[in-house]
């Protein structure tokens, strides 16, 4: 299976005041158009999605409505709520297993830290590996078996990257 | 539409003089235009745009120098020179992260090398940006108001047929080099290829200088060249994409790239297979002495 990982784009600041619960940040105008330039460039990477699971934060499930609107894979996008920024990576791991059996191309979006450390348990089967993403960077790894230590990774790229090759 | 009096004189008068004047003030506008977009973003599109332009004025000052030597023009030839230096190295990089985004979504292990290059290119830009800042505009066109101001007062129609000869000569000159080169190629050196490259773009320059005044060097024939031209680039492009990944290679220890190295080692023989095959088309461009036209507009000629 290949499983695309992306990190949401860049969204409003932290504002106790304006945004009381932090699941309710939008993403800004700036980052929404840097993230339809990035989803064209995931485009031009091959990505053709069975499946958008995305975290049911505000600012991840705009990311992943855009990318589904680039790759024309709007019927295919579903909140997943444990890819919501407190769930433990490791549970996260499972609930995913659980979930992608049979599917043959899956992107998740969620957060940082929990995203590479979910790619980190997916390649080496500890949270250590340097996967960190940028705001709309992504991942690609291959995974036969969602499980730690089941994948290998094929790409890793920054949003920057991903918005150049949307050129 | 207001007649430039002046304009028109010089080209009736004397067509060759003025065909340089109106191509030095031409291009040296442009020149002007470009380094200006340049300076304000540094982009792809502008930084080459400012080569193009430097290389153009470049040919023109070498056309000058040739055909109607003025003060001023060697110092003004190696400002713009040293200028284009500056700009070199970026170039190279921007062009070899286009042709890396071509080859990303098969070789998706060069994402790591494209994020160096990436790296590279911003480093480069915020120099580029401080030379191109660093680069007075002012003295740049005090010297060439001061070439063309020599031009238009050494304006004398009596010596317009010998500097036509000149421009003739100086064109001649620069295709004969062409030939030359050509005749070195070795499919096995691309470094020769680009030999020709090189005196090819001296010559295509100087071509559409006196184009408008010739009936051989017609918007298609150019453009043929270009297209000629086009061809060298894409071989000298790819080979500075495969030192690039080589000295990436050497830096990180990373062999990652060798497949996606080796894939552009093979087009590139593509590239200059194609090439040799048309090389001798060069020939086709040799600037014929009957078809100058500069007497005919002048009211001369037939």
């Amino acid at each position: 299976m290949e499983l695309y990982v992306l990190r949401h784009a860049i969204a409003e600041e932290r504002n106790p005041i304006e945004y009381p619960d932090d699941a309710a940040r939008p993403l800004t105008a700036e980052g929404r158009r840097r993230m339809r330039r990035g989803a064209r460039g995931l485009a031009r990477m091959g990505a053709a999605l069975d499946l958008i699971l995305s975290s049911p934060y505000a600012r991840a499930w705009e990311t992943a409505e855009i990318v589904a609107g680039v790759l024309d894979a709007r019927h295919r996008l579903e909140t997943f709520p444990p890819l919501a920024a407190e769930v433990a990576p490791e549970d996260a791991v499972s609930e995913l297993a659980g979930r992608l059996g049979g599917m043959v191309s899956v992107m998740v979006v969620g957060h940082e830290p929990q995203l590479s450390a979910i790619g980190s348990i997916l390649l080496a089967g500890r949270a250590d590996v340097d996967l960190r993403l940028g705001k709309g960077g992504s991942f690609k790894l291959l995974c036969p078996r969602i499980e730690p230590r089941g994948a290998t990774l094929e790409w890793w790229l920054t949003p920057r990257q991903l918005r150049r090759l949307a050129r | 539409m207001a007649v430039d009096v002046q304009r028109l004189k010089r080209l009736l008068e004397a067509p060759h003089l003025g065909l340089l004047i109106e191509g030095f003030d031409q291009r040296r506008r442009v020149f002007e235009a470009r380094l200006r977009r340049a300076r304000r973003k540094p982009a792809l599109a502008a930084v080459h745009d400012l080569r193009v332009a430097s290389r153009r004025l470049l040919s023109m000052v070498a056309l000058l120098d040739a055909a109607a030597p003025v003060p001023g023009l060697i110092r003004l030839r190696r400002s713009i020179r040293r200028r284009l230096k500056d700009l070199g190295a970026m170039r190279d990089v921007q062009v070899q992260m286009g042709l890396v985004e071509t080859l990303l979504p098969g070789f998706p292990q060069l994402a790591a090398f494209h994020a160096a290059l990436d790296r590279r290119e911003r480093r480069l830009a915020k120099r580029a940006r401080e030379r191109l800042g660093e680069w007075s505009l002012k003295t740049f066109l005090r010297r060439t108001d001061g070439v063309l101001d020599a031009m238009i007062a050494g304006f004398d129609p009596e010596v317009d047929s010998q500097v036509g000869l000149r421009i003739q000569s100086a064109v001649e000159d620069a295709h004969r080099r062409v030939v030359v080169v050509r005749e070195c190629v070795d499919r096995r050196r691309p470094e020769t290829i680009h030999r020709v490259r090189l005196a090819f773009k001296k010559f295509r320059y100087m071509a559409e200088i006196v184009a408008p005044a010739r009936r051989d060097w017609t918007p298609e024939r150019l453009e043929a060249m270009r297209g000629f031209q086009d061809r060298m680039g894409a071989i000298q492009d790819a080979g500075a994409l495969l030192d690039a990944m080589a000295a990436y290679r050497r830096r990180t220890g990373r062999t990652s790239v060798l497949v996606a190295e080796n894939e552009v080692r093979r087009r590139r023989a593509g590239l200059i297979e194609a090439f040799v095959e048309v090389a001798d088309e060069i020939r086709f461009f040799r600037p014929s002495r009957a078809a100058d036209t500069a007497d005919a507009r002048a009211g001369k000629a037939g």
